[in-house]
């Protein structure tokens, strides 16, 4: 039975082959005087020499063929900032664009030689040795130079990246610091042609995805023109994978959700019923309330009838709807009972409903009454 | 083939690939997401239950003992026919022992309360009798009834109304009654 360290010595000998393998098919490497691809031997990593100019998935660009440049952007939206960036550098560059404080963003800009670019006939991440370079270097701050031809100078200092070919200006690392505002004492490597290379294919494994999709340089229209069908072949593909795909992960979790609630089984349905159970009562209960909220009592109206009966007034007629009472009576100052009912506990409003009319030396008047809600309450 | 021909082939194609593959794939895919959506909230509902089974138990339980609380006062019948004729006998006897007379007793109609087994009769009544006695009556009814509701009321002698005088009284009531067929 193997062990677990065997295991993972198995697992990582097949992922360091799988790397072997897509170093050395899909990536490659453009100098000046041609393409070279990757080829490991006894040695480590060496560079063979292609007769023509070829692209890979991966192109990572030797220093001589790009142009480097580093801003700063007072502008928060990513898009806006791209906007701002094809217009100042065209379509030759790549940007990694990260965030800076208070909604501003730096921006590494690698402006890419023309003419090579033109040759380019497929989609792929066109990626600087200099990025790569240092990210292969484990400390934080320090200085690289590289003894290609021409030498060039990188620089890694508090999270940037900076790095010039040398030039009568920039004759030496010392001019290199000078020149970027670098401290004097930082760390100083010097890497050979074969050296720095192999350093840039280390550095290639440390590229993150989100930093990878900022050197991915997509198809233009021409190259579409002339090379669409693997392009619509592909789109087909994807797009029928996706169908095919949403469409079996939608079925499959219905099937097993429907799969979980059949799982409950009787217990559910015996819940269930108690819900609905509870859900009748409750509204029985609430239907009871209501009933009991709107009922009408008959006590206050008599407990009223008595009062203006004491009150020396003459009841001909009484009718009652709900909470208004109704009544038509005589008294000698009919203004007087209006006021008395108005100040009776149980009233609400009290109001003549039509004009009074003397009759027999008395004032014959109707008057309609709306009970308070809550004296019928009280008296509940 | 000359390039228009290639072209309109081309729309044919894309036409035909919309209608026989996308549209129909596009429903079904709609349809699939509905009966996903409806099973997910059946299983986070039923989960839910699961959940609160003890709590809901505990509640059930006292919302049923605050129903039979409240229906303990109602009167309970098989059919309408059969809350008209008790509660007419009931009352009938009532009134008569209250010293008025049932002059009228008139069932005319019912009506469920919301979705429940509760049902409101209204009654039309008519009273004969002393005045201090149709009061002491109709106040007494509702206290001994509490599922009662006085919706109209009209009483009235043109020689006016005193407590001794004997009077004629209308009204007409709501009765809560609970419907249990059989």
């Amino acid at each position: 039975m193997p062990t677990q360290k065997t295991v993972s010595n198995r697992l990582f000998a097949i992922l360091a082959k799988v790397m072997r393998v897509v170093i050395s098919k899909a990536v490659a490497v453009q100098r000046q005087n041609g393409t070279y691809f990757p080829v490991k031997n006894a040695q480590g990593w060496q560079l063979d020499l292609q007769p023509e100019r070829t692209f890979r998935l991966f192109n990572i660009f030797e220093r001589r063929l790009y142009n480097e440049f580093h801003k700063n952007y007072p502008i928060q939206d990513v898009s806006d900032i791209k906007s701002v960036l094809l217009q100042e550098f065209g379509s030759s560059a790549q940007h990694q664009i990260s965030p800076l404080l208070q909604g501003s963003r730096r921006v590494s800009s690698y402006v890419f030689d023309k003419e090579l670019l033109s040759s380019v006939r497929i989609p792929c991440f066109m990626l600087p040795v200099s990025m790569l370079l240092a990210k292969a270097v484990p400390e934080k701050n320090t200085t690289l130079s590289v003894a290609e031809n021409p030498p060039w100078f990188l620089a890694k200092f508090s999270g940037m990246v900076v790095s010039q070919s040398q030039s009568g200006l920039i004759s030496d690392i010392q001019r290199f610091r000078f020149n970027q505002g670098l401290p004097e004492d930082l760390p100083h490597h010097e890497l050979t042609a074969q050296n720095s290379w192999d350093a840039v294919l280390q550095g290639a494994m440390k590229v993150t995805p989100s930093e990878l999709g900022s050197f991915w340089r997509r198809p233009d229209a021409a190259m579409l023109n002339t090379h669409w069908q693997p392009y619509a072949i592909v789109t087909v593909l994807l797009a029928g994978l996706y169908m095919l795909a949403s469409s079996l992960l939608i079925n499959h979790q219905t099937e097993s959700r429907s799969a979980q609630i059949s799982a409950m089984g009787d217990e559910l349905n015996v819940l269930l019923d108690k819900q609905l159970t509870l859900t009748t009562d409750t509204t029985a209960i609430q239907s009871l309330a209501t009933f009991q909220n709107e009922q009408v009592l008959v006590a206050p109206t008599w407990e009223l009838v008595s009062y203006l009966l004491n009150q020396s007034a003459i009841l001909l007629d009484i009718r009652q709807s709900l909470q208004t009472i109704e009544l038509r009576g005589r008294a000698a100052r009919a203004t007087d009972v209006l006021m008395k009912l108005r100040e009776y506990p149980l009233v609400q409003t009290a109001e003549f409903t039509s004009p009074t009319v003397k009759v027999e030396n008395l004032e014959e008047f109707t008057v309609r009454i709306v009970l308070k809600k809550r004296a019928t309450d009280a008296v509940k | 083939m000359p390039s228009n021909k290639i072209v309109l082939l081309s729309v044919l194609s894309v036409i035909l690939v919309v209608k026989f593959a996308l549209v129909p794939w596009y429903e079904a895919q709609n349809e699939q997401i509905s009966e996903l959506t409806v099973t997910t909230r059946k299983l986070a509902k039923a989960t839910a239950l699961q959940d609160q089974k003890q709590a809901l138990d505990a509640e059930l339980a006292k919302v049923a003992a605050i129903k039979q609380d409240l229906e303990k006062s109602l009167p309970n019948v098989a059919d309408h026919n059969e809350i008209s004729l008790q509660i007419q006998s009931e009352w009938q006897q009532f009134f008569e022992a209250q010293g008025t007379e049932l002059k009228l007793f008139n069932w005319s109609g019912q009506a469920q309360q919301a979705d429940t087994q509760y049902w409101t009769g209204r009654v039309t009544l008519t009273l004969v009798g002393k005045v201090h006695q149709i009061a002491a009556a109709s106040v007494r009814l509702q206290q001994k009834t509490p599922g009662l509701s006085y919706s109209s009321f009209r009483m009235n002698r043109t020689q006016g109304l005193a407590f001794t005088d004997h009077a004629e009284a209308e009204f007409s009531v709501d009765v809560l009654y609970r419907l249990s067929p059989p």
